[in-house]
């Protein structure tokens, strides 16, 4: 029956938080006519995932980490056959489950960017403006393909699996990701 | 957790400290900045010395800060605040009421993470229509106390939100493109009582100002 449906992985240490990145989502995924569950990381494991088509892992407020300490629970990711798109910490921890580095050291990421996408993806080409709020920089990982310029990596993709990053907050001011995203689980 | 909350004395600030309560935190100041600057994009300005009252109907204490209104430069001042707060009240994080300005937003990002603390939006990116539905739900009386658009005028100060008025929002909105919740700065809102006031507050006196779509009105509460 959850096959149906479609998984909110929660990142969110403190509850309030879901109101501000799990909430928003699950608003545009019922727009699409579609519902959704929610799993806290702290809970989730390949049993929970393997019960669904599509998974989103949702950010969280910039002060958190706690994710960090429970990066166990996401290592059904490499061996899930399904659709997944990871919103900054998703993205993050994809890139750790896959043995990539997370860099902290830089100074955060707050508010509106421009990026370029050198490949069209997820209804993304050209140039976009996008919401950022995180403090952790992402390497692509040798398994990912990356879709804008520069060195920090903004949009991935894994060469052979549905599995998507994107460091930035779709939610905000380029719903149209995840519309995008919902649509190839129709697929 | 301790948290403050950054408060205009409108709906949108009141709801978010509701529901930092609901989460089970401690709310152990309110953060007003008073600006000079009646035009200012980041903070409220009618009605904003009425916080103080609000405050103590709320038994909350209150860290108030003025701000000549200058657009960054008022950052300083709002830094100013947040530091206060975190030393005075122990706040480890603040709770705002922003719903979609990334220019607001971003900017209270900002500030919370130079100063190491947490950032809560629990109104985020929320469905505009539902969420003054809420306000009303949720038994938060608000006036109107600043128009500044096409449509509104200086009759729909001191109006409470209720049903009626949102069915005219509505029509406003699909007619002029009015924000249902106002975050653009179409009108703002004074709250006179809410689940979390001890007792309610009423315009005891008021004066009104403007011209043309651009009115505001100081109210003095009691």
């Amino acid at each position: 029956m959850n096959k149906e449906k479609i998984l909110l992985i929660s990142t969110c240490k403190e509850k309030i938080s879901e109101l501000e990145f799990v909430k928003p989502i699950s608003q545009i995924i019922k727009e699409e006519g579609k519902d959704s569950d929610v799993e806290s990381y702290k809970e989730v494991n390949a049993l929970v995932a393997n019960k669904y088509k599509i998974i989103i892992i949702c950010g969280t407020a910039i002060a958190d980490f706690d994710y960090n300490n429970h990066l166990i629970n996401f290592k059904w990711i490499k061996n899930y056959s399904g659709k997944v798109l990871g919103i900054c910490s998703g993205m993050q921890i994809i890139t750790k489950v896959y043995g990539e580095e997370v860099s902290t050291e830089g100074l955060p990421k707050i508010g509106m960017k421009k990026i370029i996408i050198k490949t069209p993806i997820l209804g993304l080409e050209g140039s976009k403006e996008v919401y950022e709020l995180h403090k952790g920089m992402c390497k692509t990982p040798k398994e990912f393909t990356s879709y804008t310029s520069g060195e920090e990596a903004e949009i991935i993709k894994h060469k052979e699996k549905e599995t998507y990053g994107v460091i930035f907050h779709p939610e905000v001011r380029n719903k149209e990701i995840i519309k995008k995203f919902l649509e190839l689980g129709e697929k | 957790m301790k948290i403050g909350i950054l408060y205009s004395g409108g709906k949108d600030s009141n709801y978010a400290a509701i529901i930092a309560k609901r989460y089970g935190h401690e709310i152990t100041c309110l953060i007003t900045i008073e600006s000079e600057n009646k035009e200012s994009y980041m903070f409220q300005t009618p009605s904003i010395t009425q916080t103080k009252k609000q405050a103590e109907a709320m038994g909350i204490p209150i860290v108030t800060v003025k701000t000549k209104g200058v657009k960054e430069e008022e950052l300083v001042d709002l830094n100013k605040a947040i530091k206060t707060a975190i030393k005075k009240y122990e706040i480890e994080g603040v709770a705002t009421g922003a719903i979609e300005s990334v220019y607001q937003a971003s900017r209270i990002q900002k500030i919370c993470e130079k100063r190491k603390i947490w950032c809560f939006n629990p109104l985020w990116q929320k469905n505009q229509e539902e969420l003054l539905e809420e306000i009303i739900k949720e038994k938060i009386e608000a006036i109107i106390v600043g128009v500044s658009a096409e449509g509104l005028n200086k009759d729909w100060l001191g109006r409470k939100i209720d049903k009626k008025m949102i069915e005219e929002i509505k029509i406003l909105n699909k007619k002029s493109g009015i924000n249902h919740a106002f975050e653009g700065g179409e009108a703002e809102t004074l709250v006179l009582q809410s689940p979390l006031f001890k007792k309610k507050l009423e315009v005891k006196d008021k004066k009104i100002l403007g011209e043309g779509n651009n009115w505001r009105m100081e109210a003095e509460l009691e």
